[in-house]
Formats: C-alpha cells, sequence, structure tokens
C-alpha cells in the first residue's frame, strides 16, 4: 500500500471503468419495465410517478485469484452503503475503459484488505474499479421509492419498493360492515335474538378473513392463469 | 478534558468493535421474523439475499451540564388551601447527545444506541464504513443546543414556576463514532426488505418487515362490524323505540361512536405495510450519498486562520498544542500563553510559594504545582430571598474577592472543595522569585470555561446554604483574571495545601 508521510494512507482513487452500455432513457424504460411486469405485486403503473435519474459509479475492489485449477473474479464494494444488491456483485466479460471526463465516481473509502479474510485461492490481480449504476428515483403516493439499474447489464436489482397488498381493503370494509349493520337494524326492530344470527355471522367473518381479504386476488390469478 | 480549538479536521474519530459474528446475527434475524405482529410464515418464507458487516457514523458530544433552578409548585387541597412547595434544584451531570451522521433512510436510526466506552481509534479504511455526511461544526452546534435543553427539561422537571435559573454547559467532548451493524437484506413473497442487527450487542435495531396481514384483516372485519352494529341498532332504536326505553341521547351517542369506529379502524388497518419505516430519506431526492462539508470559513476566519503554525507573540517560538492542553509555556521565553482561540494570547500568571508551616511541615518534600484560574470578581447582589430556615454559619463570600477554578486535569470532586476553600480563604500570594524548579500540572480548563464555572461555583455556594433559595438576582463582574500555580504537597492519596 502507497502511503504518503506521515502514516496517512493515499487516498483510493478507480484505475478504470465498466463502461456503461445504456442510456438514461434506457434506463428508465428497463425500470418502467420491471416495476409494471406481473411478477412482481405492484402498485399500478398510472400511480407511479418517476423523478430523477443519475448515473453513479461505485467503487469496487476487483480480486483476481487462482483457486485451484480456476480462475475466479470476486468483486466486493469499496464503499460503505445501504443499497442492496452490490455485496455479491457477478460480472462477466464487460469492457473496461478509463474514467469518463465527467464521471460521477464515489470517493472508495475502504482499504483492499479489509474483504482478505473472505477471499480464497492465490491472489493474481487487484484493481479499483467503477461500477456504473442508474438510480432512478419515483413516487407512489406519498412515499419515494429508489431503483437501481445495472447501466452495464441493465440487470435491475430488489430495493425496497412499494407493494401491492394482496386484499382489497374496501370490499373487506363494506361486507363486514354493511350486513351486520342491516341485520341488527332488524334485530332491534323485530326480535333481539336475531343478535345471536349477528353475533354469528362476526364469527363466521373472522374465521373467514383471510378468504374475505384474498377475494380480490384469487379471482385475477384465476385469469391470469387462463 | 476541556474541548477547544474543535476545527473541522480535528474531530477525533473513534469506533466500536464488532462482538458479533455472522452466524450469531443470522440467528437473532431468524428470531426477530417470528416476533411481532409481523407476516406469519416470514422466517420460513424469507430468503436473505445478503448479509454484511456496516459502520455507521454519529455525532457525538459529551458534556457536563451545571444548572441551578429555583422556584415553586402549587396545588389546591380539597378544603381550597393552596399549598406551595418550594424547590431549589441543582444539577451536575453528564449530558451525552448523539445523532446518525449519515442518512439511514427508512431503516429509521437516528441516534446512537451504545454508551461511551471501550472504543479503538478509527483508521480510515480499515472497516467498511458510510461516509459521514455534513459539518461537524453545524453539528455540534446542534449538540449545544440540543444539550442545552436536556439540562434545561432537567433542572426544571419539578419546578412549575422558576424564580432564579442559570444554566452552564462545559464541553467535554465532540467526536465522531463508528458503531458497526449487520445488514441483512431479504424477500418474502416478492416485497424486498431490509433488517438491521447491532453488531457489538445483537439486538435488532429496526428494519422494514412485512406484517401480519391475517391479523390486519381480522382486526378490520372486527373493528368495522363494530361500528356496523352499533350504527345500525342505533338507528333502529331511533326510528322504532320498541321495548327498549333508552334515551334519545344514548342512541345518538352510540350512533356516532359507530361511525366513529368505522372511520378510525378503516385506515389504521388498512395503512401500516411495515413494521418499522422511519427516517428522512433526505438525500434521495439527490440520489447522491452524504457528503462531508467542510466548514465555510468566513473571510475573518481565513485573515486570522492563514497560519496554522501558531507562534509566541514575545519571542517569535513555534508553540506545539499538547492533547487537550489550553495554555502551555513558552518553550522560548516562558510566559503562558493562551492557545484556544485561533491567535496565541499571553496570560499572566504568579507562582505561589508554600508558607512556612507548610515548608516546615514537610520539609524535604518537593510540592507539586497546580494551576488555577483566578478571577477577581466584583459581585453584587441585588435581590435575595430564600424560604425556610436562614441562620447560616457560612461566611458571605459575595463583594469584591477572588474566586479560584481548578485549571489542571484533577477530578472535580477533589478540585471542588479546593475552590471552596480558597475563595472562602482568599490567601495572600507570595510570590517564588528564586528558583522555579517542581512539577507544574499542564492546564486543561480554558479561560471562558473557567469563567463559568466561577458563577457556578458562587451559585451552588448559595444553594447549600441552609433555607430553600428561591430569589437570588445579582450583578457579576470579572475585573481581572490570571493563572496562579498554588504548591500542594502530595502524601498517599491526598493533596496538602502549601499555602
Ligand atoms: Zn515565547
Amino acid at each position: 500500500m502507497a502511503e504518503i508521510p506521515g502514516g496517512i494512507p493515499a487516498p483510493l482513487q478507480c484505475s478504470s471503468v465498466i463502461a456503461p452500455q445504456i442510456d438514461e432513457a434506457r434506463a428508465r424504460e428497463l425500470a418502467r419495465e420491471w416495476l409494471e411486469s406481473d411478477t412482481k405485486p405492484f402498485i399500478p403503473e398510472d400511480k407511479i410517478r418517476f423523478g430523477k435519474a443519475v448515473m453513479l459509479y461505485y467503487p469496487f475492489w476487483k480480486y483476481t485469484r487462482e483457486d485451484g485449477c480456476l480462475d475466479v473474479t470476486v468483486y466486493r464494494p469499496a464503499c460503505g452503503t445501504l443499497l442492496s444488491g452490490l455485496q455479491n456483485i457477478q460480472r462477466e466479460d464487460n469492457e473496461i475503459v478509463p474514467i469518463p471526463k465527467d464521471a460521477n465516481i464515489l470517493p472508495a473509502t475502504v482499504q483492499s484488505s479489509v474483504y482478505y479474510p473472505e477471499l480464497h485461492g492465490i491472489a493474481r490481480a487487484e484493481d479499483l474499479i467503477g461500477i456504473p449504476l442508474w438510480l432512478i428515483s419515483y413516487k407512489v403516493k406519498k412515499s419515494i421509492y429508489m431503483i437501481e439499474v445495472d447501466a452495464a447489464s441493465g440487470k435491475i436489482y430488489d430495493e425496497w419498493h412499494p407493494i401491492k397488498e394482496p386484499v382489497n381493503w374496501r370490499k373487506t370494509a363494506l361486507i363486514a360492515c354493511i350486513p351486520l349493520m342491516i341485520l341488527s337494524l332488524i334485530a332491534v326492530y323485530f326480535s333481539p335474538w336475531l343478535f345471536l344470527l349477528v353475533a354469528g355471522l362476526l364469527i363466521f367473518f373472522l374465521y373467514q378473513s383471510e378468504m374475505l381479504g384474498v377475494i380480490n386476488l384469487k379471482r385475477k390469478e384465476g385469469k391470469d392463469g387462463a | 478534558m476541556g474541548l477547544e480549538r474543535s476545527v473541522e479536521d480535528q474531530v477525533a474519530e473513534f469506533y466500536y468493535k464488532a462482538k458479533i459474528t455472522r452466524g450469531v446475527a443470522d440467528r437473532t434475524f431468524r428470531t426477530w421474523f417470528s416476533k411481532g405482529i409481523k407476516a406469519p410464515d416470514l422466517g420460513k418464507c424469507a430468503e436473505v439475499s445478503e448479509m454484511y458487516l456496516l459502520y455507521l457514523p454519529f455525532w457525538r458530544f459529551v458534556a457536563q451540564g451545571k444548572a441551578v433552578a429555583c422556584g415553586y409548585s402549587e396545588y389546591t387541597e380539597q378544603t381550597g388551601n393552596v399549598i406551595r412547595n418550594i424547590f431549589e434544584e441543582l444539577i451536575d451531570d453528564e449530558f451525552i447527545w448523539t445523532e446518525c451522521a449519515c442518512d439511514t433512510g427508512k431503516y429509521g436510526i437516528e441516534k446512537l444506541w451504545l454508551d461511551p466506552g471501550g472504543e479503538a481509534p478509527y483508521v480510515r479504511g480499515s472497516v467498511v464504513s458510510m461516509e459521514p455526511g455534513g459539518s461537524a461544526i453545524e453539528a455540534s452546534k446542534r449538540g449545544r443546543e440540543a444539550v442545552h435543553e436536556m439540562i434545561k427539561t432537567a433542572v426544571e422537571k419539578r419546578i412549575d414556576t422558576i424564580t432564579l435559573k442559570k444554566s452552564f454547559l462545559i464541553p467535554k467532548v465532540f467526536e465522531l463514532v463508528y458503531a458497526p451493524v449487520w445488514i441483512a437484506h431479504y424477500s418474502y413473497k416478492g416485497g424486498h426488505y431490509t433488517a438491521i442487527v447491532d453488531a457489538v450487542r445483537g439486538e435488532v435495531l429496526g428494519g422494514t418487515s412485512p406484517i401480519n396481514l391475517t391479523a390486519r384483516t381480522r382486526m378490520m372485519i372486527l373493528s368495522l362490524a363494530a361500528g356496523g352494529i352499533m350504527i345500525g341498532s342505533s338507528i333502529a332504536m331511533l326510528i322504532h323505540a320498541g321495548p327498549y326505553h333508552l334515551v334519545e341521547m344514548f342512541q345518538i351517542i352510540l350512533l356516532l361512536l359507530g361511525i366513529a369506529l368505522c372511520m378510525a379502524g378503516y385506515p389504521a388497518f388498512k395503512e401500516g405495510k411495515t413494521f418499522v419505516a422511519t427516517g428522512t430519506m433526505q438525500h434521495i431526492s439527490t440520489l447522491r450519498p452524504a457528503v462531508r462539508i467542510p466548514k465555510q470559513l468566513t473571510d475573518q476566519e481565513i485573515l486570522n486562520h492563514e497560519s496554522t503554525v501558531l507562534q509566541c507573540p514575545l519571542c517569535g517560538e513555534e508553540v506545539k498544542q499538547p492533547w487537550g492542553e489550553v495554555v502551555i509555556p513558552c518553550k522560548g521565553c516562558g510566559h503562558l500563553l493562551d492557545i484556544t482561540a485561533d491567535t496565541v494570547k499571553i496570560v499572566p500568571y504568579d507562582l505561589a510559594k508554600p508558607d512556612l508551616l507548610a515548608m516546615v511541615a514537610m520539609k524535604g518534600v518537593e510540592p507539586e504545582y497546580i494551576p488555577f484560574w483566578r478571577f477577581d470578581v466584583n459581585l453584587e447582589v441585588t435581590d435575595r430571598l430564600a424560604g425556610g430556615d436562614t441562620s447560616t454559619g457560612l461566611p458571605n463570600i459575595a463583594g469584591k474577592r477572588s474566586y479560584y477554578i481548578c485549571a489542571a486535569d484533577i477530578p472535580r470532586y477533589l478540585a471542588e472543595p479546593w475552590e471552596i476553600d480558597l475563595t472562602i480563604r482568599n490567601p495572600e500570594i507570595v510570590e517564588v522569585i528564586d528558583g522555579r524548579d517542581g512539577e507544574y500540572r499542564p492546564i486543561f480548563i480554558n479561560q471562558s470555561t473557567a469563567r463559568e464555572l466561577t458563577e457556578f461555583l458562587y451559585l451552588r455556594y448559595e444553594t447549600e446554604k441552609p433555607g430553600i433559595l428561591q430569589v437570588l438576582r445579582y450583578n457579576f463582574t470579572v475585573e481581572n483574571s490570571r493563572i496562579v500555580y498554588i504548591p500542594y504537597y502530595k502524601e498517599q492519596a491526598s493533596y496538602i495545601p502549601g499555602i
């Protein structure tokens, strides 16, 4: 490790970056597709409002190791992050280019030796490389969320996102409220014995709460399967 | 001891070592999954995609809070008598303020959960940590304000009407502390969540998780059904009294109650996607991680700041600041120099000669010189009122007199009695002329801190008098200040004053 006098480690600098393959428009398109895909239980599309998109290069340590007769390349983040998907990032043969002039590179703050304990094999090389990520913010109702798109591969990392719940709350509320209201109205009007029916119905509703709540989803799934 | 010259780049950095291993953290996550009102099959269906150790930065401000508050609280007895309790509160405690120095967004970690103790110096790059953002100066200002507020609430706790209040804040440490956490990203039925475990004690600190859908549906049904029954029956009763002879008022109340239950129950159980989801998300709009903002120096500061090398104004000798010391002797000319400001100031000082009695009694023992700030104070009490028995055997220390505040790094419980003793006695100082050998304690408390301690010394003295102090108004003017080295003879664990 190069040291500048005084014992302060030299600032870490990326030697090169992985070339971004997708532009902002494509990244936004990918993000939208992912958010609207049927495999994820999401909020309907019309409620998503996209905000800013920024391409940031995250610094990574690239360790090349010879493990047995295999060459293994391992990437580990060289800065602290709360984003998901970056710890075990996989790279195929991406084109590595010199750092573009106006690139937003996050400062690397982690020495390469930090990850040594979890690496195997004989060290062959180690580089500090910037990996480009598109970070796109979007708003659903009043909450802001973020989506991470890999600017080299176009892969989208699972990040905290809004979840459409498999329950139709309005329907559940109406089913619970209206019949019991009418029934108790009749009970008071005609005979208090009918309150037994009210109690029975309430117990049935509670027992069947899952069925009641999920009515909407079941029907949708049937449609998709057909 | 004292916190002085807290320039941006001089903020000390420490970190807590992680004590929880990956395996233990993993078990903690699994136990957490099965607790609380989370989805019941979370433990089975949750897939942890990543788990890693990360250090989060926190600003920490530690200060000694000293405050005196007097006043009374009143309450009325059943007989109509007004009972007045008078109070006299004295606070002399350590206060700690912490704030997360990076944005933890939705995970909602805002304060440090660890107490001071057991930290190691932080070496940049040696662990994976989040970058601290914002300005250290701004953070220390926020800390100072927050601690002032803490002192205020602590001292005013029992008192309704304050008649006298003075509070002092003696800063001790402002630092950046890194605390380790294990972060687990996991997915559950198409949603993505995160949980955070403290890597020192192994407790779950926060995060996001899906909550129990069945329980929520049930609560929703229950509240709305109950509302429905109430609305239904009350309407029926209003239309047709039937066999029930209830007051109409009650029927209307029942109707309103039912409507209220429905209106409250619906949004309460409809929202609440996660277990914990607080935080600011303040950096997400710019989509940039936190950046450390250095303090913006004013022109004045840049002018005064140009030489980071401090020099003696008399002989030009370069002055180096030993850690924590605030007033040091110049190596060239021997004058005492105050180096807490950006410019060096000369501090006048005296060296007290041990009196004859002490010299005879302690023959052959070299005294140790302990520095004291001496303030020549003119204190005029304009108004004083105390409740209860006020007959006192203690001398009055108002008027013109010298106040002594210990400036060395000596525990306060030892130093305070000396200060009181010297302030009451105001001994005559005979200067040492010949020979200046002996041991001199370094000076750790600067002048402005000592000035605050002086006023507190007076207030503390007044509250320690019998009776409960209620009103005290005074003019406190410092006419002169200097350092006085006073000889003390060390005998086993105690010190014997030489004057
Ligand atoms: Zn000098």
